[in-house]
């Protein structure tokens, strides 16, 4: 072998154990999580919710979703069933990737969306699905399209899809309690007796076509759609607005429970200043339960 | 464009190629990566570039004009010097801390009561100014004191100011190190490529394993520190330490192996700062590139003039040149204070050294580990003080930070703390292990073993563990805004 | 005073400042071939140097040595003019 190769000889030998090394732990990793069973962790509902779950009420969103929307309360209320997809952090464009993923599999009756953080720009927690790039059809058609060939680039090693999911799932395995289709009760009270007002509101162009993409899909598949505004500290008066103007232009039903008194009096029902505890959380679902009656 | 980015990397590649390829002597492949660099910072921002070269043509003309005069005119030629240092002062000082003297003299006129129209001055920071305005001041210095001698070739010069591995971050370049290298051809030797790769690739474990696992969460306290309990500020404060030193020393050792792929070898910046058993001993191996920069050109001339005034003498020079050091990261409160507490803290340790030596000598301890390794803990701990002052936004909110540990202990904040102890500490436990090995162990190798076997598992292992654990998004490094 | 005298001088100064238990300087020693030779122990050598030979050197003297060799010729050069 003459000096001149060793080095271009090495990085072959190099490369080839690290694109081993990358197989091997996708081939473990796609298993494990496609086995993950129905337990409430963010990879858990993630799963649960690109693969797995159908249901005739699906609720979209973020950690208001999530906290606030007990699907056991509005099951019992709607005679339906229903599915809380909520994950923190996540904005428009899982919204779209979870409706997409429920209509391969069923035709929901009415879809719920906590507009709250829907419109913020940036990633979020996103690059959670990463691990279904490949596996599940709207992440990988998503990622496809919309994002540069650098990040489709990067995508096509595994080491890197399951980038930053050793910790979900070991948190998965160690301490997820059982899902309740999704709703995660919060403890704790705090009075929210002194409510802020704040304007600026500037919707990301990318989210709002996402949040317009599920309209679509909604009228597409006749699906009831309906768009919530869920209690918390601060009232964004700019984004209030803006919501009223799209569901106005949309020909959609808003819940707007921003103002609704109930949740700011005495009764300490906030978990913390935009997150609802337990009990302010029931309250919530009967209230909203009510108006998805009519 | 940094240097844990796709793009940097193809920038790099077409760089690279030509470099070793194109060029028959050392003058075109210094034209080529004097243009490279150039097309590189005017990337980074291009309204700054114009200074960049006219600050660049200025001090190669005084840098001649010294050495012309330094036999001939000594007078002439400390005149010239001093113009050069107070030039280099004066834009730094124009766009680094003009700003804040305004808003401070306006602030302190209102409070004596005279009204001052309130007005912000927006001045674009260039970036990487710190560092390159202290390589042409160093230039001038060594010129004159003859330690370096001036160049005639005005592409070397510009190339030594504007390398574009060290321009945004250091390495702070000496003259006389770096100038002669490019006075001779690179030639494509593998040795040097792969050194400069294992480089890159472990400041790149660095940073992303370790630095940018932390951030998040350390973030997310210090600027949140109100709502916070002193058991969280007590354990961020050393992680934001090993914060700092895997991002800075991740960058450096980037910048480093990219420059030796070139075939050139630039300043070191870090020797296993968690090692050193003094604060004195610290400072000599953190930051290296900037310590001994204000050493030779702040420390010693101020030691020397106050040679006479004895200890007091020392004393009073090492302070000024922490102060130095300190406010050289920016215009704020914090950066002066933490001079000072540092100033402080090496007069401490000069004061007591005789002591400590016989201290040392009465009871036996000078092989005694567990001395040393106490000696180390009380360093870090010195350090963990002055790093939460060093990324506090302003004094109010140090004190502040400092007032939760009054609060009282509580239950730590654990969010997104599992990733930390997941990726972050097997990563750092890596870290402390090979600075373990390079400072007692020497005989122990892996990226550098004899075995090819070793090596290359070694390699490969890091790299995969970088794309599974990493922050790959190309976080900035926290020295770009300085 | 010849050069080897100095030399004698020098090596009683430096054992004497930096606590050393001999050495032998030659006109070639720098600061890197004796490890208590630091930027501080420097310029208490400079005061000590300048009492013994009753010289006063200037700053820049004193930053542009490179080696004991031209320390030497300094002091030289200032006990002979």
């Amino acid at each position: 072998m003459s000096p001149r190769f060793s080095l271009p000889l090495k990085a072959i030998a190099v490369l080839t154990l690290v694109l081993l090394i990358d197989q091997g732990v996708g081939f473990v990793s796609r298993h494990i999580i496609q086995g993950l069973d129905d337990k409430l962790s963010q990879i858990g509902s993630i799963q649960q919710a690109l693969l797995h779950k159908r249901s005739d009420v699906l609720i979209l969103g973020a950690s208001c979703a999530k906290y606030h929307y007990n699907s056991q309360i509005l099951a019992d209320s709607l005679h339906m069933t229903v599915e809380n997809t909520g994950v923190g952090g996540m904005k428009a464009e899982y919204s779209d990737l979870v409706l997409q993923s429920f209509l391969e599999r069923c035709t929901p009756r009415c879809v719920v969306i906590d507009v709250y953080g829907q419109l913020d720009s940036g990633e979020g927690r996103l690059p959670r699905v990463r691990p279904f790039y490949g596996v599940n059809l709207p992440v990988t058609n998503y990622y496809d399209s919309e994002t540069d060939w650098q990040q489709r680039l990067k995508l096509q090693s595994a080491l890197y899809r399951y980038n930053g999911t050793l910790d979900l799932l070991l948190r998965h395995a160690l301490n997820a309690p059982n899902r309740s289709h999704g709703f995660d009760e919060m403890t704790g009270e705090l009075s929210m007796k002194d409510t802020a007002v704040v304007h600026h509101f500037q919707p990301d162009p990318a989210k709002e076509r996402h949040l317009r993409h599920v309209v679509q899909l909604c009228r597409e598949h006749a699906i009831r759609l309906v768009f919530v505004l869920s209690p918390r500290r601060e009232h964004n008066v700019d984004q209030e607005a803006w919501v009223s103007a799209f569901c106005r232009e949309h020909n959609l039903q808003l819940i707007n429970e921003l103002h609704v008194p109930d949740y700011y009096t005495e009764e300490r029902l906030f978990h913390d200043e935009s997150h609802l505890n337990g009990r302010g959380a029931a309250l919530f679902s009967r209230r909203v339960a009510e108006r998805l009656k009519r | 464009m940094i240097v844990n980015s796709i793009n940097f990397w193809l920038f790099f590649a077409a760089v690279v190629v030509p470099y070793f390829l194109c060029f028959r002597g050392q003058r075109g492949q210094n034209v080529w990566l004097l243009l490279a660099s150039y097309v590189f910072y005017g990337w980074a921002d291009w309204r700054i570039l114009p200074l960049l070269v006219g600050v660049t043509a200025v001090f190669y003309g005084l840098g001649l004009a010294i050495a012309r005069n330094n036999e001939s005119n000594p007078r002439r030629a400390s005149q010239l010097t001093t113009l050069g240092v107070f030039l280099g002062l004066g834009i730094l000082f124009y766009f680094k801390y003009f700003a804040f003297f305004v808003q401070e003299l306006t602030a302190l006129f209102a409070s004596l009561g005279v009204p001052c129209g309130e007005r912000t001055l927006h001045i674009v920071m260039p970036i990487g100014i710190s560092f390159f305005t202290f390589k042409l001041m160093g230039y001038v210095i060594e010129v004159h004191r003859q330690t370096a001698a001036p160049t005639r070739d005005a592409v070397e010069f510009a190339l030594f100011i504007a390398f574009f591995p060290t321009i945004l971050s250091g390495p702070i370049d000496r003259a006389a190190t770096f100038l002669p290298q490019l006075q001779q051809r690179r030639l494509y030797n593998e040795r040097d490529v792969s050194e400069g790769l294992k480089r890159v690739l472990w400041g790149l474990f660095l940073k992303t394993c370790i630095a940018d696992v932390i951030a998040p969460w350390t973030t997310a306290v210090f600027s949140n520190y109100a709502h916070h309990n002193a058991t969280t500020i007590l354990v961020a404060s050393p992680l934001y330490l090993i914060q700092l030193y895997t991002d800075f020393c991740g960058f450096s050792e980037m910048a480093i192996g990219v420059a030796r792929i070139l075939g050139l070898r630039v300043a070191e910046n870090f020797q296993r700062p968690f090692f050193a058993k003094n604060v004195a001993e610290y400072w000599r191996r953190w930051h290296m590139s900037l310590t001994t920069w204000i050493t030779d050109y702040v420390f010693m001339p101020l030691n020397v003039a106050f040679r006479d005034w004895g200890l007091w003498g020392l004393y009073a020079a090492t302070l000024l040149n922490l102060i130095a050091i300190g406010v050289w990261h920016g215009a704020n409160w914090t950066y002066f204070w933490f001079g000072v507490y540092h100033g402080l803290l090496l007069c401490i340790v000069t004061g007591l050294d005789k002591r400590r030596k016989r201290f040392e000598k009465a009871h036996h301890l000078k092989d005694n580990e567990l001395y040393a390794w106490s000696r180390r803990l009380l360093t870090f701990l010195c350090f963990t003080f002055g790093s939460v002052l060093f990324q506090a936004a302003s004094m109010g909110d140090f004190l502040g930070t400092l007032s939760r540990l009054g609060q009282g202990f509580g239950p730590l904040y654990t969010e997104e703390f599992s990733s930390l102890v997941i990726y972050a500490l097997p990563a750092t436990c890596l870290m402390f292990l090979r600075e373990w090995v390079a400072e007692y162990r020497r005989d122990i190798h892996f990226l550098h073993s004899p075995n090819m076997l070793i090596r290359l598992v070694t390699i490969a292992l890091l790299i995969s563990f970088i794309i599974y654990a990493g922050q790959l998004e190309g976080n900035s490094f926290i020295y770009f805004q300085f | 005073m010849e050069r080897t005298d100095i030399f004698d001088k020098l090596n009683e100064i430096f054992v004497d400042v930096l606590d050393l238990d001999e050495v032998e300087l030659t006109d070639a020693t720098t600061a890197d071939d004796i490890e208590e030779w630091d930027s501080l122990s420097h310029v208490q050598l400079v005061v000590a140097i300048e009492k013994a030979f009753g010289v006063k050197f200037t700053a820049l003297e004193i930053m542009k040595w490179k080696n004991v060799g031209e320390l030497v010729d300094s002091i030289a050069h200032k006990l002979y003019s």
